[in-house]
């Protein structure tokens, strides 16, 4: 059944914040990591290794850390990683099909943003994608269907965005911005810093160097909804914030140490509680 | 100390084949590994994965397989295989220094001149390249990293043909010196390697492919080997997955695939002492 996305009190001009921290200095976001941890999946983990001007994709044991598969493709790549804590949204339901983005290390913002979507049992290239503009990936409908992308739309200020849906079926880029309804603005601006998906909605927490915001992302329906925090202004450990659902399917924000800071009840997106001094 | 080689009645003319047999067409060099188990350090594995026309070089962790560190190196590099079970080597004894390989073929044919790199994979850093004359593969590294051996293939028509050399790592330079069994005239030997096992400096290896099996004692503080025939007249059935392994009791095993202990070398005197007639 469609979930209605609902009009909440708190959410208004949610995710507008006027201020623009200097984050930007160092070039627009990419979304996408190389190296490292990649995406963890069961047994495996899946990275995305720079080589030269190619990308070796590889599947690696965790245990043993053997490199059971790679694929090379040309290009530079990456895994998306949409918050520190989510590296597993580009990976599609059928667990073998991983998105891979493109990455650039200009200072301005691309014309064209292009992703792959790779066979991670066979090691091919299922399809590319081509998008005009500067864009990450930011979430994927469970159906496939949609793929979301954050759009970066000004090479002054690389936090400002808008969210756009990518229809998998029709190949192509709905005109529509995914934003709340509820507000007319559909440029965000935002770091994200926690993302849960449940049901089909992905629930990413964004500092904004002003008050901070929740995005509801309504990944099958092509809709989203703020939730601003009750917060006046940013709270000095935000980053070290997660977003987890507790035992009633609530949404948490929980503090550093664990403490639950904010609790969002799920069908009507509206704030239950919340502590005054995060 | 360095320890003599002696003469021992089972090794005459051990390694010096001259027919050149099936297995020998895929070379005595079991060639580079990319990806797959790389050679492991402590709680490190090390890769080397091609993409394009460079290769990654990976420090791996083995609890969780998260990608250490890792750098780029043009071309197409390997870690060096030294025998068909996939047994790798190359770390030098100070655990940081891996050494890389080329493939001995480029194209079709041998390549002419070989190169192998040296990396800090601590730094993630290229610590030397080395270029030799001619195809070239690796065989051993003496464990105080003063002698790298390397199979030099000898015959662009027949592949299967090699010489073992030796490569002076602090004066850099390839010995003139073939290193064979002193016994034999023949520094030419024919043969794919089976099974690597190592003790006290000395790299035994088991090679098969040819008529008659045979192990390939080298002594990579001294610059010599020892050939030493097996008592069989033709090779066995399962040869390949055969193992050799050296037990307590200062002996060279050659193990069956079900474990079963063959043939029973002692590593002094390079005599069998025992056999099964039939393996």
């Amino acid at each position: 059944m469609r979930r209605r996305v609902l009009t909440i009190a708190a959410g208004v001009l949610c995710s507008l914040a006027a201020a623009m921290p200097a984050a930007g200095d160092g070039g627009p976001p990419q979304g996408a990591v190389q190296g490292w941890d990649g995406l963890a999946n069961g047994a495996v983990r899946y990275v995305a290794v720079p080589v030269g001007d190619w990308t070796s994709v590889q599947v690696i044991n965790r245990s043993g850390g053997r490199v059971v598969q790679f694929l090379g493709i040309k290009g530079r790549w990456g895994i998306p990683l949409v918050a520190v804590d989510s590296p597993g949204d580009a990976l599609l339901r059928d667990a073998r099909t991983l998105v891979l983005a493109q990455v650039s290390y200009g200072r301005t913002l691309r014309k064209h943003s292009s992703f792959v979507f790779a066979d991670m049992k066979r090691m091919r290239i299922l399809r590319r994608i081509q998008v005009s503009g500067h864009m990450t990936f930011d979430a994927i409908s469970p159906d496939a269907r949609y793929m979301y992308l954050t759009e970066y739309v000004s090479p002054q200020n690389f936090t400002a965005y808008r969210v756009r849906a990518f229809d998998l079926k029709a190949n192509r880029l709905l005109p529509k911005i995914v934003s709340d309804r509820t507000t007319w603005e559909t440029t965000m601006q935002g770091w994200p810093v926690s993302r849960v998906n449940r049901d089909g909605w992905a629930y990413t927490l964004y500092a904004t160097g002003g008050r901070p915001f929740i995005h509801a992302l309504d990944t099958r329906h092509v809709a989203a909804v703020c939730i601003n925090l009750p917060w006046g202004s940013e709270p000095r450990y935000i980053y070290d914030y997660r977003v987890r659902f507790d035992r009633d399917g609530h949404l948490v924000v929980r503090g550093r140490h664990g403490r639950a800071l904010v609790t969002v009840d799920r069908g009507s997106l509206r704030v239950l509680s919340s502590v005054r001094n995060p | 100390m360095r320890r003599r080689i002696l003469i021992v009645l089972a090794a005459g003319l051990a390694c010096a084949i001259g027919a050149t047999t099936a297995a020998s067409a895929g070379g005595p060099s079991p060639g580079i590994s990319q990806g797959v188990n790389g050679i492991v350090s402590g709680n490190e594995r090390y890769v080397a994965v091609p993409a394009g026309a460079s290769t990654s070089v990976e420090a791996v962790t083995r609890n969780g397989g998260r990608i250490l560190r890792f750098m780029n190196i043009k071309g197409q590099w390997g870690i060096p295989l030294v025998d068909f079970h996939g047994t790798t080597e190359g770390l030098l004894p100070d655990g940081r220094t891996l050494l890389l390989a080329q493939s001995v073929f480029s194209g079709d044919t041998l390549r002419k001149n070989t190169s192998f790199k040296l990396v800090d994979v601590k730094r993630m850093k290229l610590q030397r390249t080395i270029r030799i004359r001619g195809a070239f593969a690796f065989d051993a590294i003496s464990p105080d990293a003063r002698y790298l051996y390397l199979v030099e293939y000898v015959s662009p028509e027949d592949p299967g043909l090699y010489r073992v050399r030796a490569y002076d790592l602090n004066r850099s330079r390839l010995l003139a010196k073939i290193v064979a069994d002193r016994r034999s005239w023949e520094t030419g030997m024919t043969g794919s390697p089976v099974s690597r096992t190592w003790k006290d400096g000395w790299a035994y290896t088991l090679y098969g492919g040819n008529a008659r099996p045979f192990i390939h004692a080298l002594n990579t503080r001294g610059v010599e080997a020892v050939c030493i025939n097996m008592p069989w007249k033709s090779s066995p059935k399962r040869l390949f997955d055969f193992r050799l392994r050296s037990d307590g009791d200062g002996h060279v095993v050659v193990r069956g695939p079900n474990g079963r202990s063959l043939v029973v070398i002692d590593r002094k005197t390079f005599r069998i002492v025992s056999a099964v007639k039939n393996p």
